[in-house]
């Protein structure tokens, strides 16, 4: 079976020597959630935002990403702007960055239905009530007459969602999409998500380790433009091979088992977008680099690194981190 | 050990169209010299106000806020200002609460030119730098020029240049890379332990606090709803709302059964007016007297304190 979302050696460019998407390979599968982690300025916003022209002036995008076998790279933008919002919906961080500030929510839905279902246009705004009502926003009769600042971020990002999905796409992509909002908030809107994606392929994009818990099957690590390890989401947070992933892992605070002493944390910080580090980009915070990482290793059997934590390593690293 | 911070019956409230409501509601709180109190809810429970209440940066409609013994909010200018020295706030976010125009010096700097601070200024920098773990070359430098785990150390390192007892940390590392925080984190351990420092430490994120706080005071809608020493808040959360809090925090591990939590809802914004407890809308285990009387916060056994007419026996997280 050919995956939905093909992704090979993209890259995205702002000019020579700033490259801040370095060769991603990643592959989505029908119904599968993939989740792309990393902290600021490792890409991984940018590798989707890429995939559908809608990376900042200026980039340049190469290599290649099909979608069911057609190639989505080097489209012009009327041909990209068929594709979003039909076969591939986008949700991001701030609902309010996307939905009119001075129009009803109801009608905003109503008007997305107008352009992908050909349902009437009396039937429209009871439709959007429905979809309202579909993702958990009780009184929604009432809450589709209000204006977006009258809803709550859970509500103005379950609104997103509604129209997100009421495309039937065939991929969504999901930026961030519970950051901005309150812990209660964000496990129902990952369980909606959840629930509502059974059948449709997600990138999700994330800083936070535990969200991937909650919501991925497969996991992308990305660090400096690049995939440093993938696997399923056990094998990435419980066995993690790429000395960055099982660090990351050790300095997210755990509410169930506090830590004596100092938090584990990562010497140094990212580099920044674009900045050039020679070989691999984690070696200058890595405790396992030496001379061969000054050549860039390549993503293989899941990690791009020369000296990947085995599962016996991994587990003794653990008892030595708590 | 004596209590530096002693905060009762606080009230804030502000005007909106059709009335008032309050964003702090009747709060108080008691920090022990020397330790780190963590004050968690959700937005718009009031934390960040009652932090402001705390420093003197807002005046509150009812109450009172003693720091050191001194009346917060009834001291006039001057004793204000010299209070000032002894407490000062770390924000969240240093792109804001560092001005672009000044060097890293000049910013760490500033709170000694204030207070008229005598010695030499540029080697007091230097050192404060180097407690920060930050190079002393950093100070010829310009915000913009440094990462925000650079920059939160700035902050930090301005908030101790003035040797303050008490400081209020208002979301300190909820802007940072998940590598940097545990790093800012250490240095605020580092420093407590180092100079006896108290904190009130403002957070969302539950699994930081556990690791921070030695007690936990948990906020809902302008009130403390729960209090208690923080393992042991964290192993028997007694409050149906603190219950709720801890099983919706997100954990690195994946659970075997993903099933979402039942009827956690959303809070809705600060209150007008109080009928019975403010949590009952959204918990599971509410009753008729929940709905009409108003539980207060009340002395558990172990030193704990709940608000809640069930606390002995509340189960709002299936096991």
């Amino acid at each position: 079976m050919t995956e939905l979302l093909d992704i090979e050696d993209l890259r995205v460019d702002f000019g020579t020597g700033r490259e801040a998407v370095r060769g991603v390979d990643l592959r989505v599968g029908r119904g599968e959630t993939v989740a792309v982690v990393g902290e600021s300025g490792c890409g991984k916003s940018l590798t989707a935002l890429a995939l559908l022209g809608l990376a900042p002036d200026g980039a340049r995008v190469s290599g290649s990403a099909r979608l069911d076998g057609a190639e989505l790279v080097g489209l012009g933008e009327r041909e990209l702007r068929g594709i979003r919002g039909d076969r591939v919906s986008i949700i991001f961080q701030d609902p309010m960055s996307s939905l009119n500030p001075t129009t009803r929510v109801g009608t905003q839905i109503a008007e997305m239905l107008a352009i992908h279902t050909p349902m009437r246009r009396s039937a429209r705004f009871r439709a959007a009530v429905e979809l309202m009502e579909s993702v958990g926003i009780t009184d929604a009769p009432e809450r589709a007459r209000q204006m977006p600042h009258e809803l709550s971020g859970g509500m103005r990002q379950r609104v997103m969602i509604s129209m997100a999905l009421a495309a039937r796409p065939d991929l969504l992509i999901a930026d961030e999409p519970t950051t901005a909002l309150d812990v209660t908030v964000q496990a129902q809107v990952l369980a909606l998500l959840r629930e509502r994606t059974r059948d449709t392929a997600v990138l999700f994009i994330t800083h936070d380790m535990g969200v991937v818990a909650e919501i991925a099957d497969r996991v992308a690590v990305m660090y400096a433009g690049r995939v440093v390890e993938t696997g399923t989401v056990r094998e990435v947070l419980e066995k993690p091979q790429h000395p960055y992933t099982a660090a990351l892992l050790r300095s997210v605070p755990d509410p169930d088992r506090p830590v004596s002493g100092e938090l584990p944390s990562i010497p140094g910080q990212v580099p920044a977008v674009g900045e050039v580090v020679e070989g691999c980009p984690f070696s200058p915070r890595c405790p396992r680099a030496d001379d061969a990482c000054t050549t860039a290793p390549v993503l293989e059997a899941g990690v791009a690194c020369w000296h990947p934590h085995t599962d016996a390593q991994t587990e003794a690293g653990a008892e030595d981190a708590r | 050990m004596s209590e530096l911070v002693v905060a009762e019956g606080l009230v804030k409230r502000y005007a909106v169209r059709g009335g008032t409501v309050a964003a702090v509601d009747g709060a108080g709180l008691r920090i022990e010299q020397g330790t780190a109190l963590a004050l968690v809810g959700e937005s718009g429970c009031g934390k960040s106000t009652t932090g402001r209440l705390l420093l003197g940066l807002e005046r509150p409609d009812e109450g009172t806020v003693e720091v050191g013994g001194e009346s917060v909010h009834a001291l006039g200018k001057r004793g204000l200002r010299a209070l000032r020295r002894r407490m000062q706030p770390v924000f969240q976010d240093p792109y804001d609460s560092l001005n672009g125009r000044m060097t890293v010096g000049q910013i760490i700097a500033e709170p000694l030119r204030v207070h008229r601070v005598e010695g030499d200024a540029k080697a007091k920098v230097r050192e404060l730098l180097k407690t920060v773990t930050l190079s002393p070359d950093l100070a010829g430098r310009y915000p913009h020029e440094l990462s925000g785990g650079q920059r939160q150390r700035v902050a930090i390192a301005r908030a101790i240049a003035l040797e303050p007892e008490f400081l209020v940390c208002d979301e300190p590392v909820s802007a940072l890379d998940v590598s940097v925080q545990a790093q800012v984190v250490n240095l605020l351990r580092r420093l407590q332990d180092e100079r006896g420092l108290t904190y009130l430490f403002i957070s969302h994120d539950l699994a930081l606090v556990r690791h921070l706080a030695h007690r936990v005071a948990v906020m809902y809608l302008g009130r403390i709803v729960e209090e208690g020493d923080t393992a042991e808040l964290f192993a028997d959360p007694r409050h149906p709302y603190t219950q709720l809090l801890l099983a919706a925090a997100p954990r690195p591990r994946v659970r075997e059964n993903r099933a979402p939590l039942q009827r956690l809802g959303e809070a809705g914004g600060a209150l007008a007016e109080r009928t019975g407890c403010a949590f009952a809308p959204r918990c599971p285990l509410a009753t008729d007297r929940c709905r009409t009387e108003d539980p207060k916060l009340r002395p558990l056994p172990g030193g704990r304190s709940a608000a809640c007419h069930y606390a002995e026996t509340a189960e709002a997280v299936p096991a």
